[in-house]
């Protein structure tokens, strides 16, 4: 099933002789529940791809549309409701409140769609990334590795549409860039959860579904890697794990 | 070197806004200490040239009749005291204060115009003034008043020989040199000295000078050091926030081998090349409000109420190199300072990897519940932590805040009791002082009589400046006619034959008449007089006011009811009395001089003297005539009724014996016995219509020699003066208050624009998780809200702080009173205090949408990249 649909997305920065072209006439689908690795050197154009999909920028042109519907039709204040509920940004550098514990963090979005998160679920989340213990800590009392985990939990816990990833590992030594992949493929596998992850390392890139190469803001390469075959069972299972 | 000024240039042009928000700051603060230097000396160069033009533009000033001696001129000229002496006898004098232009400038025709201006003397006097060696012109010059200078109409005749000098400033006592001088020659007896006392102290000549200006100065000192705190504040806040924000790059910077002391430099360099910009800008803004400020002052009419139409001309606004310059200078050891000490700080035992890491916020811990959170939900909260993120922050803005609300509270509270007061003495004037117009002028007719009085009154309403211009009482020469006015001036036999036949031996002898209108009358007695005003009208009689109750009446040369007294004229001294006085008065002072000397000390000659007053005059009962005493007579018996006798103790009573005769002005004015007199005096009461109307009846006055004009009698004058000191008291007030307010909201623009950009990327981090424009919007209004509330609720704490210690100050000193008067209430300052927090919000909630506002525009994306 389609979740994820992007129609000749161009983005230009700058005019003139400073014309960047970011992404040029990118178009291609994600279906429900599988794991996207999109690849390229820095300054392909990878990351405003991530952006443009996560609704956090705009496209010069084209369209994005998220289970049919076109994303940037929406009206600012509706953009900001549907990144608040239907994508899971992780960004490399983290993001997190700085005056927010790991806790508050990762419920941020729910508290601002003005639900009151249930305590069962918060605590199974923060079972699930390791982050019990750690739940009433600020930021600057978490290492990376827990850091990064609370990003994700945060991106995780309004069971978004869509995890977008930018470069979740890039700035975590081996064993936690490790675990932190680890964790994400276990969230894709057990909440079916569509994720669309950026990163530099092949290695990571195997062990998504799929890889898209992006170089110049052109799809180079779009292949399925050995996990393709189960992404649709594994939907199945995230979405039962879910309900 | 090159490569840190490289490096702050780059940092001034990559970080626009705090650069802006810096030069901004550097802009007001040099702004604010150029417009207090200005205000400051133009306030003293005008003060300097009003003393020069309504006094004269001389140090001291010698006059003569007779030429002084050139032996004495070469001594003073050669004085290390003396800067400048000069004679001038012709009409032109040219004064370096007026350069380009001549000063027309005698002392003896400004006596001579003082005389003619105030009536001192009739027109006969004044032209005797111009023979110097007559005795009356010497008199007349020796009188009190005679050392008023004025700057003198064009073309009056020079009649003294002057010469005019300029002190040096270096010495303690330059005066006492001139006076020296002229005392060693043995001319102190011929040559009178003037001294400019208020040109020597703005001149800082002597030890007078030196230490009046020294407190001078010391005031204003106080005054800049203040504002140079609080505007050192602003500054320093300004790169506080600019350079936190590097941090990190300051981290990357030590991380490639640059060295603290090359960080420290990058941050002072940035400074400089900032200041370039802002001081030059601050200095015309400062000349700028500084114009604006005494454009407004003119405005206000305080000067005209203060120094007179002519004191308009006075005032200089003085923009000069030196407070220019100290302006600048002290802003830019502003900037160096706060650079340096932010650079310091900066570097101050951190590693570089420290620094590097410092894009997040080193939180170690927050205050999970708040109020707000309570009262706002989670934005309430997230607010609450985020206004506490920094606390040296959070508490300089809140202090800054509550000092500047408190002190706008305090001045505007001392401006409310000022004012106060003032208004209470405006309404209360007439009722204080007893006096229901606007001025008394008296004024001259040529004959007596209720039409002469009349005629008068109605010249002056035809002139059109008076609401109501009537005659208030008269004196009518009567009082003149019968006054004694110094008893001992009374030859003795005079006086022994008066006493013998005219007078009650028990109460010394003397008869003083008052003559009073029906009002005067009453309130004279209190309201209950014996006989009533009508029913002494009638009996054209008086009422003998004796101090006492009087002894058995055989003892008295009162028969019938009936007391024999004389009237007589104001007659001057006789030339030989005159000639005596003088004499006696002169060997006085040398006897004085020689009694100084002799102490040592240094002797100043008295400009005031001899006095000389008009003479009492009795009557002869058995010869049927006027007794003959010193000077003419030109009088005739009169027998006064007595249709009273009434105790009332009296100044007069008790240390001369005066006895008084009370009568009413229509008995007065009936009495034949007073035909022969040349002329009457009124008192008019006078209302005017408005300024302009006073002005130019003042005018109107003063060029009609009838009338004359007594600056004590100028309630109207008097009243706006009071009006217009407590407008410029106001008014000084509210440009404190607006400078106050000018640094307060500066600082707090820094503080929370400064504080929404350096969150830039953490609020689009927020929004990249789906916080709406709105909620930003809630938060960013609710961290407004706490700070303004901090700073409020401490200024409440202060201010009540400051009432509570002026209460009991009052009352510690014994006048529990005062507090009413002035109104020392806790509640007073609420409502400044509750607009103050109402201004400060409103500069909040621009300090922090504007940028929020430019953040919210931009891409998320953009943000997010932060300053990187």
């Amino acid at each position: 099933m389609e979740l994820l649909k992007m129609e000749h997305l161009t983005k230009i920065y700058g005019k003139g002789e400073n014309e960047v072209r970011a992404l040029d006439d990118v178009s291609f689908t994600v279906p429900k529940g599988q794991m996207l690795a999109i690849i390229g050197p820095s300054g392909s154009g990878k990351s405003t791809l991530l952006h443009i999909i996560g609704a956090v920028d705009r496209p010069t042109s084209g369209k994005v549309y998220l289970n049919g519907e076109d994303v940037f039709a929406r009206k600012d204040e509706q953009l900001a409701i549907f990144r608040r509920r239907e994508v899971g940004l992780i960004y490399q550098f983290y993001n997190l409140i700085p005056v927010l514990t790991a806790e508050e963090n990762m419920t941020l979005p729910m508290i601002m769609d003005g639900k009151k998160p249930e305590k069962a679920a918060v605590d199974k989340m923060l079972d699930q990334m390791g982050l019990l213990q750690r739940r009433n800590h600020l930021p600057s009392q978490l290492s990376g590795g827990q850091q990064q985990r609370v990003s994700i939990a945060r991106a995780l816990f309004n069971m978004p549409s869509v995890i977008l990833a930018d470069e979740p590992t890039g700035n975590l030594d081996s064993k936690n860039s490790r675990e932190i992949m680890e964790l994400l493929r276990q969230l894709n596998h057990d909440f079916g959860q569509t994720m669309l992850i950026i990163t530099h390392d092949e290695n990571i890139a195997l062990l998504c579904d799929r890889v898209i190469a992006i170089e110049d803001g052109r799809i180079l390469r779009d292949e399925l890697t050995g996990r393709a075959s189960r992404t649709e069972e594994q939907a199945e299972e995230g979405e039962d794990n879910a309900v | 070197m090159r490569f840190e000024g490289t490096l702050a240039r780059r940092y001034i042009f990559s970080q626009k806004r705090h650069s802006l928000l810096t030069v901004c700051s550097i802009t007001i603060a040099v702004a604010m200490m150029a417009m207090i230097f200005i205000l400051v000396q133009t306030m003293f160069a005008s003060e300097r040239t009003h003393i020069i033009n309504t006094e004269m533009p001389f140090h001291t000033v010698l006059l003569s009749e007779k030429v002084i001696p050139e032996s004495l001129l070469d001594e003073l000229r050669a004085s290390p005291a003396i800067a400048d002496c000069g004679y001038f006898e012709p009409d032109q004098y040219y004064t370096p204060e007026k350069p380009g232009r001549y000063v027309e400038y005698s002392p003896m025709k400004s006596v001579y115009n003082y005389y003619l201006a105030y009536k001192k003397y009739s027109e006969e006097e004044l032209a005797a003034l111009s023979d110097p060696g007559s005795a009356e012109s010497r008199e007349l010059r020796m009188q009190s008043g005679s050392s008023v200078i004025r700057v003198p109409e064009k073309g009056a005749k020079p009649v003294y020989i002057n010469y005019a000098f300029r002190l040096k400033e270096g010495m303690m006592e330059p005066y006492s040199v001139v006076t020296d001088a002229i005392n060693n020659a043995g001319l102190s007896g011929e040559i009178h000295q003037l001294r400019n006392d208020e040109l020597i102290i703005f001149d800082y000549i002597g030890m007078d000078g030196k230490f009046s200006m020294a407190m001078m100065f010391t005031l204003v000192f106080v005054l800049v050091v203040l504002f140079a705190m609080a505007l050192r504040m602003v500054i320093d806040t300004a790169f506080e926030i600019s350079s936190r924000e590097r941090e990190r790059q300051f981290g990357v910077l030590q991380s490639i081998g640059a060295t603290k002391k090359q960080i420290v430099r990058i941050i002072t360099r940035e400074g400089l090349q900032l200041s370039v910009i802002g001081v030059p800008l601050g200095l015309c803004l400062g000349i700028g409000f500084a114009y604006l400020t005494y454009r407004v002052v003119l405005s206000t009419k305080v000067i005209y109420w203060t120094w007179g139409e002519h004191g308009m001309d006075d005032v200089i606004f003085k923009v000069g190199a030196g407070g220019l310059i100290t302006a600048a200078i002290t802003g830019l050891g502003w900037v160096l300072l706060s650079a340096y000490g932010t650079g310091l700080r900066m570097v101050k035992k951190k590693a570089p990897i420290e620094a590097v890491r410092a894009s997040q916020s080193k939180i170690r811990k927050v205050k999970k519940h708040s109020v707000f959170g309570l009262l706002f939900g989670w934005v309430g909260a997230l607010a609450a932590r985020n206004v506490r993120r920094s606390k040296k922050r959070y508490v300089v803005t809140i202090l800054s805040l509550a000092v500047s609300v408190t002190l706008v509270a305090t001045v505007s509270y001392a401006a409310d009791s000022y004012r106060r007061i003032a208004t209470a003495a405006v309404s209360e004037f007439g009722a204080v002082t007893g006096v229901e117009c606007q001025m008394m002028i008296e004024g001259y007719a040529d004959s007596i009589g209720k039409d002469a009085g009349k005629q008068l009154e109605k010249e002056l309403s035809d002139t059109g400046y008076f609401k109501s211009a009537r005659v208030l009482y008269g004196v009518y020469g009567g009082e003149k006619l019968s006054r004694v006015d110094n008893p001992e001036d009374i030859p003795e036999a005079a006086k022994a034959q008066a006493d013998e036949n005219y007078s009650l031996p028990e109460m010394g002898g003397m008869y003083y008449f008052i003559y009073l209108n029906e009002e005067d009358y009453n309130n004279y007695f209190d309201g209950e007089p014996q006989i009533s005003y009508q029913e002494l009208t009638q009996s054209r009689r008086y009422v003998l006011i004796t101090g006492k109750q009087l002894p058995a009446p055989e003892t008295l040369p009162i028969h019938d009811n009936r007391l024999t007294v004389a009237l007589s004229a104001i007659v001057p001294l006789s030339d030989e009395r005159r000639a005596e006085k003088v004499a006696e008065w002169e060997a006085q002072q040398e006897e004085k001089r020689k009694a100084a000397e002799a102490e040592g000390e240094e002797y100043e000659p008295e400009a005031d003297g001899p006095h000389f007053f008009t003479s009492f005059v009795g009557w002869d009962a058995e010869k049927k005539q006027p007794i003959e005493a010193d000077g003419e007579i030109v009088n005739k018996a009169f027998t006064a009724e007595i249709a009273g006798q009434q105790s009332k103790k009296s100044t007069l009573f008790t240390e001369y014996g005066i006895t008084f005769l009370v009568s009413t002005v229509d008995v007065y004015m009936e009495n034949e016995m007073l035909t022969s007199l040349q002329h009457a005096e009124y008192t008019f009461a006078l209302d005017f219509k408005d300024d302009d109307s006073y002005s130019a009846a003042l005018e109107w006055i003063k060029t009609h020699p009838r009338y004359q004009y007594e600056e004590h009698e100028d309630y109207y004058s008097m009243v706006r003066q009071i009006e217009t000191g407590t407008a410029a008291v106001d008014l000084t007030i509210r440009v404190l208050s607006l400078l106050i307010s000018m640094i307060a909201a500066v600082s707090m623009i820094n503080v929370i624009s400064t504080g929404i950009l350096n969150r830039r990327s953490e609020l689009a981090g927020m929004q990249s998780v789906g916080m709406t424009r709105r909620q930003q919007l809630g938060l960013v209004l609710c961290e407004c809200v706490q700070f303004v509330i901090g700073g409020i609720v401490l200024a409440l704490v202060f201010t009540m702080g400051a009432v509570f210690a002026m209460r009991k100050l009052v009352n510690a000193v014994g006048l529990p009173e005062l507090a009413d008067q002035l109104g020392l209430t806790y509640t007073k300052p609420l409502p400044v205090i509750g607009i103050a927090a109402v201004c400060a919000f409103a500069v909040a909630v621009i300090a922090a949408l504007l940028p929020l506002g430019r953040m919210q525009r931009e891409p998320i994306v953009e943000s997010l990249r932060g300053f990187d």
